[in-house]
């Protein structure tokens, strides 16, 4: 009788557990999910990055792609992008007509959701700088952004993700994408660990 | 000897078959996401930058092709048939428009492009449209996935945002940039 009583105490214990178990793990991705991940990744935690000599100089010297990339590297997560002069992964800019896209990244991928190849074009037909000048698209604000689709974070558009570097737009004389919010962090970690 | 042979050639069959697979998905690229950061544009410049400005609905989809146009997001564009219902701006004489969308699928190539206005068929909408740049009598949504809000009752949403507001305000706010 008393093994009886035991038993269901502890069926109801279980039960107990069990919803408790899975209202946790129901709560925790809405709460810790701040950034957008499509679930597409590299297969490892480097790769490698070239510029174009469609690049402006100017957009080297001054540090602005290379402060984007190092954004990124030392976000501590285990995700590195170097340069590499035969990488196949490529930077480049062109004119394209004011065609309301500032920059874009392209992401080549296999059916296993793992990257082959990527590329970022700069739109020059709309106006850039290097100094975040008040006119002018800043290279580093949005090449910062742009890598960050290359580890497979999307936009997000919301008004409460406007000071995130994966924010959707962007205006002229913006820098605040240059500097990663704490929820781009959590989203690199949680694609490529820590 | 016979089942020696047996395994060999066993071996070789699964060997083979394991390097399809290797390359059709390792390999070979199939898929690509386009991922573009768009100009920001509120209302008024929408309305301002719009060549025509409608309600309607989205009667079909078309098969996805290809083009080579660098000015498009994607090499791979899908149209759309949308039926205009009353316009906001600059009213046109064809009882359907097309409307391309970059991204589709086709036969040897599946591109998403998330920054693109999104229309299916049925859906009910407010559209702001420009003049494709390559093609005659084609429209491109207005700054992309911003130039598109869906419709329900007498409310708007745009693509992507979390507010909704009235349709009546959208329509005075597109009529007070053009008086």
């Amino acid at each position: 009788m008393g093994v009886a009583i035991f038993l269901r105490k502890l069926k109801f214990k279980l039960i107990f557990v069990g919803v408790g178990i899975f209202l946790l793990l129901v709560s925790i991705p809405a709460v810790a999910l701040a950034f957008s991940y499509s679930a597409i990744r590299w297969w490892s935690t480097t790769t490698y990055v070239r510029y174009d000599s469609s690049v402006p100089d100017s957009w080297q010297s001054s540090g602005a792609l290379y402060n984007a990339r190092r954004a990124w590297n030392n976000a501590g997560s285990k995700f590195r992008i170097y340069y590499s002069s035969s990488s196949e992964n490529v930077v480049k800019a062109g004119y394209y007509g004011k065609t309301d896209w500032i920059a874009k990244a392209s992401i080549n991928y296999n059916l296993l959701g793992y990257i082959n190849q990527a590329e970022i074009i700069f739109n020059r037909s709309y106006p850039w700088s290097t100094t975040g000048a008040s006119d002018y698209y800043d290279v580093q604000n949005i090449a910062t952004h742009e890598f960050g689709h290359w580890l497979q974070l999307n936009d997000l558009y919301s008004s409460t993700d406007y000071y995130k570097t994966m924010y959707g737009h962007a205006k002229t004389g913006e820098t605040y994408k240059r500097t990663l919010h704490s929820d781009d962090i959590a989203g690199i970690k949680y694609i490529y660990g820590e | 000897m016979k089942n020696r042979i047996a395994i060999l050639a066993l071996v070789g069959v699964v060997v083979i078959i394991a390097g399809l697979l290797y390359w059709r998905t390792l390999i070979k690229p199939r898929k690509q996401v386009v991922n573009g950061i768009l100009v920001e544009m509120d209302i008024p410049t929408l309305s301002k930058k719009a060549d025509t400005i409608l309600i309607g609905t989205v009667k079909s989809k078309l098969p996805s092709a290809k083009d080579n146009s660098k000015k498009r997001l994607s090499k791979v564009y899908t149209d759309v048939i949308v039926v205009p219902e009353k316009y906001l701006k600059n009213p046109q004489d064809s009882p359907e428009l097309k409307v391309r969308l970059a991204g589709g699928k086709t036969d040897d190539a599946w591109v998403w492009v998330e920054d693109e206005a999104s229309l299916e068929r049925g859906e009910h909408v407010l559209l702001f449209l420009s003049k494709d740049a390559e093609a005659r009598d084609v429209w491109t949504v207005t700054g992309l996935c911003q130039g598109k809000f869906n419709i329900s009752g007498s409310k708007v949403k745009q693509q992507f945002s979390d507010e909704e507001i009235e349709l009546n305000r959208l329509e005075q706010q597109i009529q007070k940039v053009q008086d």
